[in-house]
């Protein structure tokens, strides 16, 4: 206290002589020397300097003062108190007053509440301290010490240190020389951690202090501060600094034991796997990192399965990742590896457990609840409910649960038993949860196809949730498929209406113009979202629309005749696509679709250097660049370039050996050159297994195919018939051929051919003398030729051979063996393409059944010399152009000679040529009609039956033109054709000679004429026009799997020709069914069927 | 038996019922039809047809045990085959030149 009172005499003096500097210069020069005197504790001269001075002014205020604050110091509390009186009335507010005052009062009735304060500090109730202090001195302290020792337990409350702080600092300012300030402020300082190093030495070079309370004061603060030092090399250091000093001391000793043992646990921890694992787990935790959490704390666990912390936070990475089931699991066995049974971090694992447990309880209840599970549902939302009775979502999941079971009171019940606050939030959703429970119907119904019930439902649900743009839009979307789509417009305009800032509304609506493939009507639509508004989905939605806008603009200005203005559109869709893969593909697409393949491949190509990061997406890219490859090797076989579309398909086929597509390039290849095995064993492979929707093309190639690998046979009867002049220009005349054709094989094929035949004219009528003089040389035996024998008839058989290979087709046979004339027949031919039209050369020479003279041969029975037996040697050219489209044109030319024996020689060329049109072009009905001109040239007249003749017709020119129609039907098992034509010709014959080949017999012939009448001569000339008309039928039913039955009859009737055929037919494959159905028309499709 | 020849006469008096007669699909459905108007002999033709073209087709093994109970004398009972998808005309696409659209929102 006596410290205290000179503390105070000392304040005092300093601010008296601060006033009477600029006052009464002696009353201030006594106080001056009166400050002297005390700071040198000679208080009794002090005393005398302020006599002096209350003698020069009695009533001076700061002489007062100081006198006052000299007489406590002297224990004088009387004589001070009348002292402070007299400053009071003397200057009432001197700021003297309030200290002295208080000064008295905690010498006097205020000791008590003095020490009782400070009794507060002393059992560490600062808190209280500091309210009893601040309660003693409302008008500040008496003096510094009492300061100070009231900032010391400021500064040990919680929240007084930045306060005590300054009001240390600045007692610490104001005695710079005493070391109590500085120790007490340095202490302070060195209570928070870190401590500044400078404290830290302060309160050392302070522990030096000679006066022993500073330097234990300091000494403990430099304990404490360096005991305090978080764990590290500085703590180290700095402890053993502190022990250097103070040797002896076990709290600093035992600090830097623990220091040294931690740093040494850390640096292991730093290196062990395990251990880095789970910290680094934990941070990674920590900052939402979850996957890479999950990979840590799992090696973690792995390294030290009993590590509690590793388990447990493993647990939260599961309790994050909604894997409740397992979160529980791992937070048990944590809870478990805790040593201590009532640690906080058992309590703690313990608490989660039952966190996780409760959720998924939850979990499992809302699963079984769209599984449709409504009793296990509601089992684990009450168990959930009874886990953790105050939290409402278990509460909210089993009201979810009564509504979806259609209990709905029992869901109001349950809501009834929350608070009003938790009943607030659950019931708010409760109208949602009908709504959903309605949209949920709604969409199941959708899905099974029950379209009406759906709406109906899903209306329901709009009723209850007005808001939802979602359930809108699949309502909408019904209306729309089911033809109203306005009805599904007005939904959107009434909620846009209402909510017009909302962009999920937007979006809905965006979505659902874009599913009624109103792209440009949903672009519009958002473009009413802010731009601050709009989400990823909705600006991958915008770009999406963009491009297929724009690509079908590009597609209609291509298909306008603006190909630049596409190729403009087509530039701003790839500049605008950027890398993103999904846009250039939508920009691929159009350009794919518009046949515009170099910048389709140039674009791929763009795209694969490029970053296609799905599956989806490399497929699309792969599949186009296969089109492409497919579109080069199409346009290459269209040129038959085979050789080169040959490395492409392997390529693509090696590659790609099941891609459907690839084996069709590859099965056209191989059917290109000749390969029918490969072709079948493509498209087996392409076709594997149940047949599909979209195989049906593939499988009428194959049908082809596999017909072409059978053999075939056929039979029949081949009936044809001319009328005309019995014994020579009539003719009847039947085969029954037998015809083999083999299957295919990789040496060709085989074809055999015996027609057993019988032709007859009827016999001439020799009474007719007309008739006898011109057949034969009956003309020279007239009238006298008597019973002349005359064949009517002649029988024999014809045999052939024929081979096929790829092109080409030769045979070789006979024309029937036992007529009079038996000629050797045969041909090559090959067949091929130039450009788009087909051909088919033939070089051959072939028997001509125009007569049974031009036929078989005729023995003259005036001579017994044979003559007739014609065959057509000669080369001829068929081509035609027909795509299978509605138009198809053909011609033909050819030049020949007619052969035969006694027969004269004779050229003939010939030009034919057509045009058709498919009226009906249907796989099982057709209708064509055309137009066919042909011209013919005989160099020689040798259509007559006298030696020398030929029986055939043979005009010197002959040029007609026909109208045919013909129409055809296909049932499943038969076909039906027939063919109706009319036709115009004009005709000139050349003058001939009767016995052509036989000078000496015509000399003779024209000799007789004067007695014979005749000149032997036909004359020629013009026949004049024409007109004729035909019809043909002709029908084939299968009637057993490989078996089929045909006819065909044909009649033609013009003025010099009327020829009919009548054709009986079964072709069969005996070893497996066909797989073509009857042909239309109707064919024999073997060889021997020659008329 | 009467059936049977309706069968007939339908299938030629309307050849617009286009049949692929390579298509094993429609060649099952063909058959069934006339498994239904006890025309055995018709599907056994299109069966083999269809068995030649796709051997493997499980659909086509059950028709052909259907006819095979049939001619046990057996009472089968077959469904009428779903009617071929008749081809939704697709609509054409427009070829009217859209305006232009609003400008490309910017990735994000």
């Amino acid at each position: 206290m006596k410290r205290a009172a000179a503390a105070l005499l000392l304040a005092g003096a300093c601010a008296a002589f601060e006033v009477f500097a600029a006052g009464d210069a002696e009353v201030a020069a006594f106080l001056e020397r009166a400050q002297f005197w005390q700071a040198r504790n000679r208080d009794d001269l002090a005393r005398d300097e302020i006599e002096k001075a209350l003698r020069v002014s009695p009533e001076h205020p700061d002489a007062l003062a100081m006198q006052a604050r000299m007489q406590l110091h002297a224990n004088q509390d009387k004589e001070a108190a009348a002292t402070l009186e007299r400053l009071r009335k003397a200057n009432p507010q001197h700021e003297a007053v309030g200290p002295l005052s208080a000064a008295l009062r905690i010498r006097g009735p205020d000791k008590d509440k003095l020490r009782r304060a400070r009794q507060f500090s002393g059992v560490g109730r600062n808190d209280e301290a500091v309210k009893a202090f601040d309660a003693l001195f409302p008008d500040g302290f008496p003096d510094d010490d009492i300061a100070l020792e009231y900032a010391n337990i400021l500064g040990g409350t919680k929240a007084g240190w930045d306060k005590a702080r300054a009001q240390l600092t600045e007692l610490a300012k104001r005695h710079p020389g005493d070391a109590r300030f500085q120790v007490a402020l340095a202490s302070h300082l060195a209570r928070r951690q870190p401590v500044p190093p400078a404290v830290i030495a302060q309160l050392k070079e302070l522990a030096k202090n000679p006066e022993n309370s500073v330097s234990r004061t300091a000494t403990e603060s430099w304990r404490r501060a360096v005991t305090n030092m978080e764990p590290g090399d500085e703590a180290v250091a700095a402890l053993r600094d502190y022990i250097a000093g103070n040797p002896g001391e076990t709290a600093a000793t035992d600090r830097l034991a623990e220091v040294t043992k931690i740093l040494a646990e850390d640096k292991r921890q730093r290196n062990d796997p395990g251990l880095k694992a789970k910290r680094e787990g934990m941070e990674a935790f920590k900052a939402e990192r979850t996957d890479e959490a999950d990979k840590l704390l799992q090696q973690a666990v792995a390294l030290y399965p009993k590590d509690a912390d590793a388990v447990g936070w493993l647990g939260l990475v599961r309790l994050r990742q909604g894997r409740h089931d397992e979160a529980h699991e791992l937070f048990t066995r944590a809870a478990s590896l805790e040593p201590r049974a009532e640690s906080k971090a058992r309590a703690k694992w313990e608490d989660l457990g039952r966190t996780a447990r409760f959720w998924g309880l939850l979990a499992q209840a809302g699963s079984a609840r769209d599984a449709g599970k409504l009793e296990v549902a509601e089992a684990r939302a009450k168990e959930a409910r009874a886990l953790d009775p105050k939290e409402p979502a278990a509460t909210a999941a089993l009201a979810r649960i009564y509504l979806a079971a259609g209990r709905d009171k029992d869901a109001e019940a349950l809501l009834a038993e929350l608070s009003p606050e938790a009943r607030q939030q659950v019931a708010a959703s409760l109208e949602d949860m009908r709504a959903s429970r309605l949209r949920d119907e709604g969409r199941r119904l959708r899905d099974a196809g029950r379209d009406a019930e759906a709406i109906a439902a899903m209306e329901k649900a709009a009723a209850v949730d007005r808001d939802d743009p979602w359930l809108r839009h699949d309502l909408a979307r019904l209306y729309a498929k089911r033809g109203d789509p306005a009805r599904g417009d007005a939904l959107f305009e009434e909620l846009a209406k209402r909510q017009p800032e909302r962009a999920d509304v937007r979006y809905a609506q965006a979505l659902y113009l874009s599913s009624t493939a109103r792209d440009l009507e949903a672009l519009a639509v958002l473009e009413d979202i802010r731009p601050a508004d709009r989400t990823d989905g909705m600006t991958s939605l915008q770009r999406r629309l963009w491009f297929s806008v724009q690509g079908r603009r590009a597609s209609a200005l291509a298909a306008a005749g603006k190909p630049e203005e596409a190729s403009r559109v087509l530039e701003s869709m790839k500049a605008s696509a950027g890398a993103d893969v999904d846009l250039l593909l939508q920009v691929a697409r159009v350009l794919r679709s518009l046949d515009r393949h170099a910048d389709l491949e140039a674009l791929l190509g763009t795209i694969d250097a490029g970053r296609v990061s799905t599956t989806a997406q490399e497929a699309e890219v792969a599949e186009m660049k296969a089109a492409l490859s497919r579109r080069r090797v199409d346009l290459l076989m269209d040129q038959r370039d085979y050789a080169a579309a040959k490395p492409l398909v392997e390529a693509a086929l090696a590659a790609n050996p099941n891609d459907p597509n690839v084996l069709g390039d590859a099965t056209r290849l191989a059917m290109r050159e000749g390969r029918v095995d490969d072709a079948v064993a493509y498209e087996r492979r392409a076709l594997a297994g149940d047949a599909g929707e979209g195989d049906a093309w593939r499988y009428r190639r194959l049908s082809e195919l596999l017909d072409r690998e059978v053999d075939w046979y056929a039979t029949g009867l081949d009936w044809l018939y001319r009328s005309g002049t019995k014994g020579k220009s009539q003719m009847s005349a039947q085969e029954i051929p037998l015809g083999f054709r083999q299957g295919w094989t990789r040496d060709g094929q085989w074809l055999l051919k015996a027609a057993p035949a019988h032709v007859a004219s009827g016999t001439l009528d020799l009474q007719d003398s007309f008739e006898t003089s011109t057949f034969g040389t009956l003309l020279l035996c007239q009238p006298n030729c008597g019973n002349v024998p005359l064949v009517a008839s002649e029988t024999g058989l014809a045999l052939g051979v024929g081979y096929e290979k790829d092109a080409w087709r030769a045979d070789l046979g006979s024309s029937p063996i036992g007529f009079p004339v038996v000629n050797v027949v045969g041909g090559v031919a090959h067949s091929g393409y130039l450009g788009p039209m087909s051909y088919t050369l033939d070089l051959s020479r072939r028997a001509l059944p125009s007569s049974q003279l031009s036929y078989a041969g005729v023995k003259d029975p005036n001579t017994g010399r044979t003559w007739g037996g014609v065959v057509t040697n000669g080369l001829r050219l068929n081509v035609s152009r027909d795509s299978g489209g509605d138009y198809g044109a053909w011609g033909v030319a050819g030049l020949y000679r007619l052969t035969g024996r006694n027969v004269q020689d004779n050229d003939k060329a010939e030009l034919m040529a057509g045009i058709y049109r498919r009226f009906i072009n249907e796989d099982d009905q057709l209708m064509t009609a055309g137009l066919s001109t042909m011209f013919w040239r005989f160099s020689e007249n040798a259509g007559e039956y006298t030696f020398g003749h030929g029986g055939y017709y043979s005009p010197k020119a002959y040029r007609s033109v026909s109208l045919p129609v013909t129409y055809g039907v296909r049932t499943p098992l038969m076909s039906l054709w027939a063919r109706a034509s009319v036709s115009v010709a004009w005709s000139e014959s050349r003058r001939a000679p009767f016995f052509p080949t036989d000078s000496a017999l015509q000399a003779q012939a024209e000799a007789m004429a004067p007695a014979t009448g005749v000149d032997p001569f036909y004359s020629g000339g013009s026949n004049g026009r024409s007109f004729g008309r035909s019809f043909a039928a002709a029908g084939e039913r299968q009637i057993a799997p490989g078996v089929f039955f045909g006819g065909r009859i044909e009649i033609e009737r013009s003025t010099n020709y009327t020829p009919s055929r009548f054709l009986l037919y079964f072709r069969f494959t005996p070893c497996e069914p066909a797989a073509r159905p009857v042909a239309l028309p109707p064919e024999p499709g073997l060889p021997g069927f020659q008329y | 038996m009467r059936a049977r020849y309706l069968f007939v006469l339908a299938l030629a008096a309307v050849p617009a019922a286009a049949l692929d007669h390579a298509d094993p699909i429609a060649l099952n459905a063909a058959a069934i039809e006339a498994l239904r108007a006890d025309d055995l002999k018709t599907a056994e033709i299109l069966l083999a047809r269809a068995k030649r073209l796709a051997p493997g087709d499980s659909r086509l093994a059950k028709t052909r045990a259907a006819l095979a109970a049939k001619r046990a004398g057996e009472n089968v009972v077959l469904e009428a085959p779903p009617i071929p998808a008749a081809g939704a005309p697709a609509t054409p696409a427009s070829t009217a030149i859209a305006r232009e659209p609003p400008p490309l929102w910017p990735a994000r």
